[in-house]
């Protein structure tokens, strides 16, 4: 049910298990693993990791995912992005100060300001609101560890690190 | 502001600075990385990498318009819309990513403008497509919702209706129990969906002995206006509504 997001971003949270970084012959590897809340695995409640396997310690999306009847690809409701190669632009919508304004560098999109400009765009997984993120995040354990506090999931800092790899240019 | 004041030093300078933020470059490992003014439907920027082979050169999106589609689970729906980008485009897509091969230093902006535009073309087309896909769910979710409150074989899916004009519409359900005909259309709050409702509940309303047009959206208020716009022609519920309300339409249509 649609009507679950608010509960399933306020609720503490924990990943149900730790599954392994897998590919699909991609540049992008994924993380991805079912989510319990108070000892239950939620249906069609997910929490994914995604890296660029040629960058080491940067550009990676971590993302709150619901997969429902009415939305069975399971579109996301919430978006990390550490040290993103790309920028981003909320274009005219959110915070003034941040309308038309490049957001270089980490950003969240939180679930909370996005569902106040659009339900019906958080249950399709469009996500246009960002918010820098000026806390200094260093490393992979740093962006775990502010992953599980804004995502409420106590248990994110014990994913493995992502097997990056140098690439093999031309 | 007056005309004297309009190519001004300082005016021109607030602009070239602007212009010059709109593209800029990284060297990574050995590649150079070109975030470009495009904007995915997300609000990220569209990057395409640059990498050096001999005397030419590679341009790639390296998979970042698939990665952006796949942030909406539309990874398939992308791959099908991206070999039909690629060809119009007379470039190369391998599966993940868009690719011209063998660029020459004086070919390199308009790859990199060329690939960067497939990479954002492709996945805009897919958001569009996922929405497509998102409408025929509501037909789905509207059909199984009518067979709860009424039985099944009441039901009619995409049923053809006559208009007024003698354009033959489909409509999404038609419920027809004990004498009475219902026509039930989901409808999104978007301007296009309200009028190609509005326009096919007119048309058959208009008929000798028309069923009654019931138009089922979200939320009435995100409708504003429009909900105006579309009561003209159709009694308006919500998705939510109780199952009396189903019965109620029924009874005085």
């Amino acid at each position: 049910m649609s009507a679950d997001l608010p509960r399933f971003w306020t609720a503490d949270k924990q990943l149900s298990v730790f599954p392994e970084w897998k590919g699909n012959g991609s540049e992008f590897m994924r993380f991805v693993a079912p989510i319990d809340i108070d000892s239950i695995t939620e249906q069609g409640l997910f929490f994914t990791a995604k890296v660029h396997i040629y960058s080491p310690d940067s550009w990676v999306t971590f993302q709150l995912e619901y997969q429902s009847r009415d939305f069975p690809k399971g579109p996301p409701f919430s978006r990390f992005e550490w040290k993103p190669k790309a920028p981003h632009n909320n274009k005219g919508l959110g915070p003034h100060e941040l309308r038309h304004t490049y957001i270089h560098g980490t950003h969240f999109h939180p679930f909370d300001l996005n569902w106040q400009h659009s339900e019906v765009k958080v249950r399709r997984g469009e996500l246009p609101i960002a918010l820098p993120v000026t806390q200094n995040i260093e490393t992979f354990k740093e962006a775990l560890e502010f992953t599980q506090n804004c995502f409420r999931i106590n248990n994110v800092v014990d994913i493995p690190t992502p097997p990056w790899t140098a690439k093999q240019w031309l | 502001m007056a005309i004297a004041d309009q190519n001004s030093a300082a005016f021109q300078e607030v602009v070239r600075t602007a212009v010059s933020q709109l593209v800029s470059h990284t060297f990574e490992s050995g590649a150079a990385y070109v975030t470009t003014p495009l904007i995915y439907p997300s609000g990220g920027c569209v990057v395409v990498r640059v990498e050096q082979a001999a005397d030419s050169y590679v341009v790639t999106d390296f998979g970042a318009g698939y990665e952006e589609a796949q942030l909406l689970n539309g990874g398939d729906t992308y791959r099908r819309v991206a070999i039909g980008v690629a060809q119009s485009c007379g470039v190369v897509f391998d599966s993940f990513s868009f690719l011209v091969l063998k660029v020459s230093s004086s070919q390199l902006s308009g790859a990199i403008a060329t690939v960067a535009n497939c990479s954002h073309e492709a996945v805009s087309k897919t958001t569009e497509k996922l929405n497509e896909i998102k409408a025929l769910d509501d037909n789905a979710i509207l059909y199984e919702r009518l067979s709860r409150v009424f039985e099944a074989r009441y039901i009619a899916k995409n049923a053809e209706i006559l208009g007024a004009s003698n354009h033959a519409w489909k409509v999404s359900s038609l419920v027809t129990l004990g004498g009475k005909k219902v026509a039930f259309e989901p409808v999104h709050k978007s301007l296009m969906s309200i009028a190609s409702v509005s326009l096919k509940f007119g048309d058959i309303s208009a008929t000798d002995n028309a069923p009654g047009t019931v138009a089922v959206v979200y939320q009435k208020h995100e409708l504003g206006t429009h909900l105006s716009l579309l009561s003209r022609n159709a009694k308006v519920i919500e998705q939510s509504a109780g199952d009396q309300v189903f019965h109620r339409l029924l009874q005085v249509a």
